[in-house]
């Protein structure tokens, strides 16, 4: 997005989603949730695991892993939710584990590599080398552009 | 400037509104001094500030018409249809003027001349046959009358422009009378006559407030009613200073308090339920302070949000007299219960539907007055336009005095569209058939006219009217007139919902559409029913549809013992009624509804969700998706009916009942005609013969039968046995007791599953099965043929094909089942075109007819045969229910080969075996 171009340093929010790292730009993130309860809604796709009333607004709970392609999981395994906010409504992502924020400079960006899954290739477009994995950098607004999927 | 422009805009809206009112008035009373002078004050304030702020074009298309205006109100002209339309049209021409001036922020270019030419002239016109007093009038009509349009300008605004400038005082400064007096001398000279003192200044005082002191809305302030305006001549100055606790306040404000607000009633509401389950003597005083504030509040904020409904009617009198001019229809537009509050969101939307509605009475409803006298009613028109309060809704009903909805038209224009199919209609009621004018692509307009009828409307408004949560039917009645009925929530911020829950999870459904919960259980006053496989609820006289929540919401579906056991909700959506299927009820709530994520926005089930006072968050039901998906089912069962057509035909035929207990709970239904005797037996007179029951009955033996297996027959007492007697065959149906002989219109409700029964239908509240009369004697017949009925295997493939045709039901019912057990294939039609239509298309080896039938009679239908190529030779067997005596005559004309008597069964298959080549091998030799 024009976030990458428009600032050589970004920070992004590292989670674990099935074992992988991912990062999410902190921009949208709203917080991080350690427990939550939440209320199921019948007829909604399969990685839609609920809403929850997160204090006065109403937040939709989003499998993310599902999403990328890790099929639908246990939910004890999904203890940590990020919330993210876009366009007015709130969700949350759960996924294994948070951890670090991260600022990456801009030229240590890379773009994806050919060989990664075409779930992958929808939801992000670059990623980071570190040192002992590859962090696939995900794009929170190509994730829940509803409209389109 | 910007800023006094901008209020100046929204001023001048509302008063033009008033005035569009007040002149449509003017004309049906054309003498009240009363109503006239407030036109011309609003006008004259129009033309002040305008001049005032250099806003040339309106001032002077203002001015033109004012001096028309002036002439009227002096007697010197009459309040003629003619001035009246020519000032409404230069009030149009002021509205394009101000909305391009919203636009733009200054006046368009061009100019005006044409109109100011005509308004010049036709002051002239009426001047020439006024005769005197054209000395005496004013300086300026004078001027425009003789130099056009353009000196009329240069003549007129310095003028005013100067006084006011001169008069106007900074903020601080009173007003002195005085100096108000002197305005007046120069501003309107003409004036000074015929309105009194205190209209007069309160009137200058406006257009000087206006600019100054920014006061609001000089022309809301204005009088509409006759009856204020007298109130302001006892009152003095009242008016002026009445509007001056008003601001105006920018919408956004206003909607942010009210959202805020919401959310405030909700964390009270969590409060509160937080505060039930601990019990701390501390928190509770301020507790219940902060409820009974925040209601407070609610109510306050609300407040500033609800207007009269009358804001949304302040166009229709001018509409509807256009309308009528345009027509040449002579209406009557009544409104009543003008000062119903509503929400201004709700109000704006329903602005436009309510318009679309009222010109769809003035255009379809109401019929011209020749129309009218031929039907014997007054050549006026009415159009009534009600709102009142109804149970936290608003009922707006928009009834006409006109010829009604054509129901056939509907039906006409139902099947022409593909909205409905032939047999659905023929399930529906009148009521029913009219809502279909609410369906995309329907307009029964005849004649399409600029005012409506261009396929685009009734889908929309009902659309429009669903977004806000709110429904609109209609009720019609031939040559009557219509109603439309809306019902809209009092307001969209806060909405009242009932909390049910379903598959383990709490649902909201809204109040507005929830009529009354019933309670069902087996066996208790109410239980669901299954009419073929379709859940209803029999509810005083109606049979009401029943969805399952659960299972609209996809869970895994609950044993069916205890799918019967919850609650029904009874709904009303739109003119239809359905139950609602839900395990628990709770309560109602107030909620803010919250938009939907667009994650979720694919599920049409929901419509919204919130938070309720416990903190859950919960879905809010669309009721208008249960309507669709009852639709779904109702096409099901309108498919299977279709299969079978001919046997399942409804008609509107009133038939005689015979209605009797046997076997179950259920009461049975038999139709008259078909049964021969009544007769009560000794039990000891029933003997077994072979394995069939049979009975001595007049010297003979007579089978008697029940209606399903393992149901017994008693062996001692009286029997009440029914005889049905076809030929030389009778047969007794054994049953327990008989109720009541009915007369009613024979429809069938639901088909049913048992093969004895034609369906379910409701007599006198009461559901009945209706017995298949014909099934039973057909069984009855293999039996006393000791034919092994599992044995017995049509073999369809070579059995000959007959078409029957035939208008009775109930003949159909009948013989179908005897024709099929004596091996035909048998394919039944309800009338003789559509016979001849098959006809073109498929083979048959023979034609049974009846001769009596509507539309084409069964020998025209035998002649039009034969000159079907390659029908030439085709057989046709006739029966009828008359015996005339040169009936083989008949039969040779049509090229028949029988006519039977209709009772004669053993007869009719003779025929028919008789009359096709020996080579088909036919059972029941």
């Amino acid at each position: 997005m024009s976030k990458l171009s428009s600032s050589s340093k970004e920070a992004w929010l590292i989670v674990k989603i099935a074992g992988h790292s991912f990062a999410l730009s902190v921009m949208e993130v709203q917080g991080v949730l350690r427990q939550f309860e939440c209320t199921p809604v019948p007829l909604a796709s399969t990685e839609i695991i609920g809403t929850m009333n997160l204090r006065g607004r109403i937040v939709t709970m989003v499998d993310i892993g599902y999403r990328l392609g890790f099929g639908s999981r246990n939910l004890d395994y999904l203890k940590m939710g990020v919330v993210v906010e876009v366009d007015g409504f709130l969700y949350c992502f759960l996924v294994d584990e948070v951890g670090d924020v991260m600022v990456i400079p801009q030229e240590e960006i890379h773009p994806l590599p050919g060989n990664v899954g075409s779930e992958l290739k929808r939801y992000a477009s670059n990623v980071h080398r570190m040192d002992d994995c590859l962090l696939v950098l995900l794009d929170t607004f190509k994730l829940l552009d509803y409209e389109n999927i | 400037m910007d800023d006094l422009i901008a209020e100046f805009v929204a001023e001048t809206e509302d008063s033009l509104g008033d005035l569009d009112v007040q002149l449509v008035r003017l004309e049906q009373s054309p003498d009240d001094k009363q109503i006239l002078g407030n036109i011309f004050r609003i006008m004259h304030t129009i033309k002040g500030t305008c001049g005032f702020l250099g806003l040339m074009r309106l001032a002077t298309v203002a001015h033109a018409s004012e001096n028309i205006l002036d002439k009227i109100r002096h007697g010197e002209m009459p309040a003629t249809p003619a001035a009246i339309s020519l000032i409404l049209e230069s009030l149009d021409r002021i509205k394009s003027l101000i909305s391009s001036l919203q636009e733009l922020g200054t006046e368009p270019e061009g100019d005006d001349k044409e109109l100011i030419v005509r308004l010049a002239n036709f002051c002239d016109s009426q001047e020439a046959h006024g005769g005197a007093g054209i000395e005496a009038h004013s300086q300026e009509s004078s001027v425009s009358t003789e130099a056009g349009a353009e000196s009329a300008e240069d003549a007129y605004i310095p003028d005013p422009l100067q006084a006011l400038f001169d008069a106007a005082p900074g903020p601080d400064d009173d007003f002195p009378v005085p100096t108000l007096e002197e305005i007046s001398d120069k501003t309107e000279a003409a004036a000074e006559e015929s309105i009194s003192a205190e209209a007069k200044e309160s009137a200058i005082q406006e257009a000087l407030n206006l600019p100054v002191a920014k006061a609001p809305a000089p022309a809301a302030k204005a009088p509409v009613e006759g009856g204020d305006a007298s109130a302001d001549k006892q009152g003095g100055h009242a008016a002026p200073n009445a509007g001056g606790g008003l601001i105006r306040v920018n919408l956004s404000v206003l909607e942010s308090l009210m959202q805020m607000v919401s959310e405030l009633v909700l964390t009270r509401n969590q409060l509160l339920q937080l505060m039930r389950t601990r019990e701390d003597e501390q928190l509770a005083g301020p507790m219940q302070r902060l409820n009974y504030i925040t209601s407070e509040l609610q109510d306050s904020v609300m407040k500033t949000r609800m207007q009269p409904i009358s804001n949304a009617w302040t166009k229709f009198p001018r509409l509807v007299r256009d309308l009528a001019v345009e027509l040449g229809k002579k209406i009557d537009l009544r409104m009543e219960g003008e000062e119903t509050e509503l929400d201004r969101q709700v109000l704006e939307m329903i602005k436009d539907p309510l318009t679309h509605m009222v010109r769809n009475s003035a255009d379809h409803g109401l019929e011209t007055p020749d129309k009218r006298r031929a039907a014997g009613k007054p050549e006026t028109g009415t159009i009534n336009l009600r709102a009142y309060h109804e149970g936290g809704h608003i009922i707006i009903e928009i009834t006409d005095d006109g010829a009604g909805i054509a129901i056939d038209r509907v039906k006409e224009k139902c099947l022409s569209n593909g909205l409905a199919t032939e047999s659905q209609l023929e399930q529906m009621t009148d009521q029913q058939i009219v809502q279909h004018i609410f369906m995309p692509g329907f307009s029964t307009a005849e004649k399409v006219t600029s005012v409506s009828g261009r396929g685009v409307g009734m889908d929309v408004v009902r659309s429009n009217i669903e977004k806000i949560g709110g429904t609109v039917e209609v009720r019609t009645r031939s040559g009557k007139g219509s109603t439309f009925l809306i019902k809209i929530p009092l307001t969209l911020a806060i909405v009242s919902v009932l909390i049910v829950e379903s598959a383990k999870g709490r649902f909201a459904v809204p109040q507005l559409n929830v009529n009354e919960i019933v309670r069902v259980a087996p066996n208790a006053e109410y239980e669901i029913e299954k009419l073929n496989d379709i859940p209803v609820l029999r509810l005083r006289e109606q049979l009401l549809p029943v969805l399952y929540l659960d299972k609209l919401l996809g869970s895994p579906s609950s044993s069916s013992a205890d799918r019967d056991h919850g609650f029904v909700t009874v709904c009303k959506i739109g003119g239809q009624r359905l139950g609602l299927m839900v395990d628990k009820v709770y309560d109602t709530e107030e909620i803010v509804v919250k938009p939907m994520s667009p994650a979720l926005r694919n599920i049409p089930l929901y419509s919204g969700s919130t938070i309720l006072g416990d903190g859950s968050v919960v879905l809010i039901i669309d009721p208008n998706t249960l309507v669709r998906q009852l639709g779904l089912v109702g096409e099901m069962k309108n498919e299977a009916m279709n299969h079978e057509e001919a046997k399942y035909l409804a008609q509107e035929k009133t038939s005689r009942f015979l209605i009797f207990m046997a076997a179950d709970e259920m009461p049975k239904a038999v139709s008259l005609d078909l049964v021969s005797r009544l007769e009560e037996i000794e039990a000891s007179d029933v003997q077994t013969v072979s394995g069939a029951t049979v009975l001595q009955y007049r010297g003979g033996l007579m089978r008697l039968i029940t209606l399903h297996d393992g149901y017994s027959i008693p062996t001692e007492g009286i029997l009440e046995v029914i005889v049905f007697q076809y030929g030389e065959h009778a047969v007794g149906l054994y049953i327990e007791e008989i109720r009541d002989i009915v007369d009613f219109v024979y429809e069938i409700k639901m088909p049913s599953k048992a093969e004895w029964s034609l369906g379910s239908t409701i007599i006198h509240g009461e559901t009945a099965e209706v017995v298949d009369v014909g099934y039973l004697i057909s069984q009855a017949m293999f039996q006393a043929t000791a034919m092994d009925v599992d044995e017995y295997k049509p073999d369809t493939t070579h059995s000959p094909r007959v078409l029957l045709v035939e208008d009775s039901p109930f003949f159909i019912q009948l013989v179908v089942p005897v024709l099929e057990s004596a091996g035909y294939q048998v394919t039944a039609l309800s009338n003789a075109k559509k016979a001849l239509k098959l006809l073109q298309k498929e083979k048959f080896d023979l034609i049974v007819t009846d001769i009596e039938m509507p539309e084409m009679g069964g020998l025209e239908f035998a002649l039009l045969v034969r000159e079907i190529p390659g029908l030439e030779q085709l057989p046709i067997v006739a029966f009828t229910s008359k015996t005339e005596r040169n009936i083989g005559e008949i039969a040779k004309q049509s090229g028949i080969y029988a006519i039977i008597s209709k009772t004669d069964r053993e007869g009719l298959l003779r025929s028919m075996r008789e009359c096709l080549p020996e080579s088909e091998g036919v059972y029941l030799s």
